[in-house]
């Protein structure tokens, strides 16, 4: 069914526009009939893609601020050194190969030749060396790795450069397939400066058309791609950030792809008679923190009896229709080097029993009493900040409530959220957290050590986001060695021993991962989620 | 005349100075720090630093309002987070599509608010009035989410009669018109019908009665100039409201206005522009207030300034 706003129809003014690009192309071809580049052009098709944030700035050395809309525009402007196959597995892009030396620290980076950026810079190892020390000393860069992490950029012949790192670092070649490997063009960053972000140059398939901060991003083939004509003749991105008009938008075919699908919607855009559900399990985990400073917690018997009395499986299937997948290990499902460790089952028996061990016993009211106290606590949960945060905190406060827990829920706005997660013991509010954390570089390394390394000093904050302070010295050292070991193999042998050690120790409760949900019409090809939460573009299509 | 202006100019900018006072000491007791946003999950407490003392938060307030309003001063309205760019161009960008759907929507609405009023007070006590007044009532209750939503689905989706986010073709901003209209037009259509029955009972309007001039002629000439003044002050606080942008109406049509980009800025915790616009809106409400007590002379000769 063609709707009465096609975006595949063009319009006369795109039709001139891209004529009187074409030039003496355009001339001959009037004279001709149609040259096969314009013919093929004519061909392809505009996408309109509407994302549920409104892109401000794109810039693989600025901020992750409007995030994932953000990042997906930029994957597309900027080629990245290397790159994800939907499993989340290294492909290479700009990058041909690289090799370390015997110190670990000393990488080798050979990159493709005959790459030319979208404004005709040429791109070589200069051009990296620009893009690596722009991210070192960019103040608000939201990636700050460049500065951690690294020792020096050097060039040492046009396409080959040398990234020395202050030590080795296990993880590195993820980072590189991430948004911030993707390589600006130097010649523009040195021209827009500050206003780079909305005038972004890289050598991605498609090209900045025009950009209006706040409203929507539009894109071009760029023709001179190294990888060979793009398939759309442009992309167009915009900001909508109401889901129902979202689904409005793609049930009347307005735009042809959309993101952020609620999962009480999902189902009608999977039967919808043009539609198509993009549905994929996500990286974003979600945690009940338990705060082991707190006395109650330091007991495993009792972190294991709140693992095995929230009943995940009713909470998936009614809070997000399903559409959610229980961990089975500290780490997501989809991330490489994952291990499906265990599961805690929905057991309240098992629970009381735990708990019993651990010296909670019957008391004069409904909660559990040890040593003439009570078994109660809070749950401090964000509203607005995770996907049905609050309905999720109640419905855990109910389960433990169900096995003689007392529990107050404390609920903060999500301005402060996180803020109030970066305190010092003395400080923290908290003694059971609602938290969820999403690893960008899809790597298991990453996402482990934010979330359940040591904090390096007791009266801090919490350097990353171990916010149930859990503390475990043979753990630390699988990290240790993780974070130091190149070879990967060795390295996710060492993190899933990890995972083991975690999974025992129970320092939170387990929860999920929610899956990204997109919809499409029925007629774009080659586009898909990564675990992620980013859209790839790259390769989409329309039919 | 002239000297009642130069004294309610000199008030504005008392007043402005005073919200310009206001929202900056606000915005410093909300909770949240924008440097621990920019520096993301991974950012560490030496980066927060860094980037705070790039954003100049590490200065004390006393010298952060100083800087903040001789920044104001030289047309800045600070630095946008999230737009890693001086806010005055954001704003500007934003304000054209706002000032076109308030004047769009203000001008149905009177349109609309001020036909159906003197319709009504022209048929007092008849089943029109009470017709009209039910309409009315029912238009100031209903939710403008939700007439927004509906509409879309209507006109949008089911019928395809108009677009909802095309860029650039007029009848993009169909939909979202009526939606910002229905309010304010009951709510003139309501002031203007009570302003109106308020003058028709007067004297002169029976002397033009009596010395045989039309219904149609004492209604439109005498008695709607002298009844409008009340609805008059109506219109201009709506349209003040509506320059600020409807951050509901503007979020459903995905309206690229003042609205969004406060929303926008309070979800990035952009706490310098959500203080912009705060900003803004409170001048826009000052200045058409001004206006509007200005216009009040022109409608009434008999009101005076001094």
């Amino acid at each position: 069914m063609t709707t009465a706003f096609d975006r595949a129809v063009w319009t006369r003014r795109q039709f001139l526009a891209r004529g009187s690009a074409a030039g003496a192309g355009g001339l001959l071809a009037a004279a001709t009939g149609l040259t096969p580049a314009l013919a093929a052009s004519r061909k392809r098709k505009t996408l309109v893609y509407a994302q549920s944030v409104v892109l401000n700035t794109v810039d693989p050395a600025g901020q992750e601020l409007v995030y994932p809309g953000a990042q997906e525009a930029s994957l597309v402007l900027f080629d990245t050194l290397l790159t994800f196959d939907k499993h989340l597995n290294l492909q290479p892009q700009l990058l041909v190969s690289s090799s370390v030396a015997a110190d670990n620290q000393t990488w080798t980076l050979h990159l493709r030749k005959g790459v030319r950026f979208q404004d005709g810079t040429p791109f070589n190892a200069d051009a990296v060396r620009t893009h690596a020390l722009r991210e070192q000393t960019n103040p608000t860069t939201g990636y700050p790795e460049w500065k951690t992490e690294y020792q020096s950029f050097n060039v040492v012949d046009d396409y080959t450069v040398q990234f020395v790192t202050k030590q080795p670092w296990g993880p590195i070649k993820r980072y590189w397939a991430r948004v911030d490997g993707g390589i600006a063009s130097p010649t523009a960053t040195a021209k827009y400066g500050q206003d780079f972000g909305t005038h972004p140059v890289g050598t991605g398939p498609y090209k900045l058309e025009s950009f209006n901060p706040g409203t929507s991003v539009t894109l071009s083939a760029f023709d001179g791609y190294w990888g060979g004509t793009p398939k759309l003749a442009g992309i167009e991105f915009r900001g909508v950030t109401e889901d129902q008009t979202r689904l409005d938008l793609l049930t009347s075919g307005e735009v042809d792809l959309i993101d952020n699908v609620p999962p009480d919607q999902a189902e009608s855009v999977a039967k919808g008679r043009n539609t198509v559900l993009f549905n994929v399990p996500s990286l974003w985990s979600f945690y009940l923190e338990l705060n082991q400073n707190n006395p109650i917690f330091q007991d495993v018997n009792v972190r294991k009896a709140l693992n095995y009395a929230v009943d995940k499986k009713t909470l998936t299937e009614k809070l997000f229709s399903g559409y959610a997948k229980i961990l089975s290990s500290p780490a997501p499902p989809g991330i490489p080097g994952a291990v499906s460790v265990g599961s805690y089952d929905y057991n309240p028996k098992k629970a009381k029993q735990l708990l019993a061990k651990a010296g909670w016993g019957k008391g004069p009211g409904e909660a559990l009493h040890r040593a003439g106290k009570t078994l109660s606590f809070n749950l401090m949960t964000p509203q607005g900040q995770f996907p049905q945060d609050l309905q999720v905190a109640q419905t855990i406060q109910a389960n433990l409530k169900a096995v003689g827990c007392d529990v107050k829920l404390k609920t903060v706005e999500a301005a402060s959220f996180f803020a109030l997660v970066k305190q010092p013991p003395s400080q923290a509010q908290y003694d059971t957290l609602f938290f969820g954390f999403n690893p960008s570089n899809g790597d298991v390394g990453y996402h482990l050590d934010s979330l359940f390394r040591s904090n390096p000093s007791t009266t801090q904050a919490p350097a990353i986001w171990n916010a149930s302070w859990y503390r475990n010295a043979q753990v630390d050292s699988l990290f240790q060695e993780g974070d130091t070991t190149i070879d990967q193999t060795q390295r996710t042998k060492v993190l899933q021993q990890a995972q083991r050690l975690i999974w025992d120790d129970a320092p939170v409760v387990f929860l999920y991962v929610p899956n990204l949900l997109a919809g499409a019409r029925k007629d774009v090809r080659g586009a898909f989620l990564w675990p992620t939460i980013f859209m790839s573009l790259h390769n989409a299509t329309k039919s | 005349m002239a000297a009642y202006v130069l004294r309610r100019l000199a008030a504005l900018i008392a007043s402005l100075w005073a919200a310009v006072t206001l929202v900056f000491f606000l915005f410093q007791v909300v909770p949240g720090n924008p440097a621990l946003v920019m520096a993301g999950p991974s950012g560490n407490e030496q980066q927060i630093q860094q980037i705070e003392r790039y954003l100049g938060l590490d200065q004390p307030i006393p010298i952060r309002y100083l800087d903040y309003l001789w920044g104001l001063l030289h047309g800045n309205l600070g630095w946008s987070v999230a737009y890693q760019n001086h806010l005055t161009g954001a704003i500007l960008g934003h304000l054209p599509a706002t000032a076109q759907l308030a004047v769009q929507a203000i001008t149905l609405a009177t349109l609309l608010g001020i036909g159906t009023g003197v319709l009504a007070a022209a048929h007092h006590g008849s089943w029109l009035d009470h017709l009209l007044l039910t309409v009315s009532v029912g238009g100031a209750a209903i939710p403008n989410f939700w007439l927004g939503l509906i509409l879309i689905y209507l006109f949008a989706v089911q019928f395809q009669w108009v677009p909802i986010i095309s860029s650039g073709s007029w009848t993009q901003s169909i939909l979202p018109t009526i939606t910002l209209a229905l309010f304010p037009a009951s709510l003139i259509g309501r002031m203007t019908r009570t302003g109106m029955l308020e003058v028709l009972r007067s004297d002169y309007v029976r002397t033009a009665r009596s010395k045989g001039g039309s219904f149609a002629r004492s209604l439109w000439r005498h008695a709607l100039p002298n009844g409008l003044i009340p609805t008059l002050t109506v219109i201009g606080l709506m349209f003040g409201n509506l320059l600020g942008g409807s951050v509901v109406v503007e979020t459903v049509f995905a309206w690229p206005g003042l609205g969004q980009l406060m929303l926008n800025s309070i979800n990035l915790r952009d706490y310098p522009a959500v203080q912009a616009t705060a900003l803004l809106f409170a001048v826009l409400m000052l200045v058409v207030n001004l206006v509007v007590d200005l216009t009040y002379g022109v409608l009434d000769p008999r009101i005076r300034y001094d």
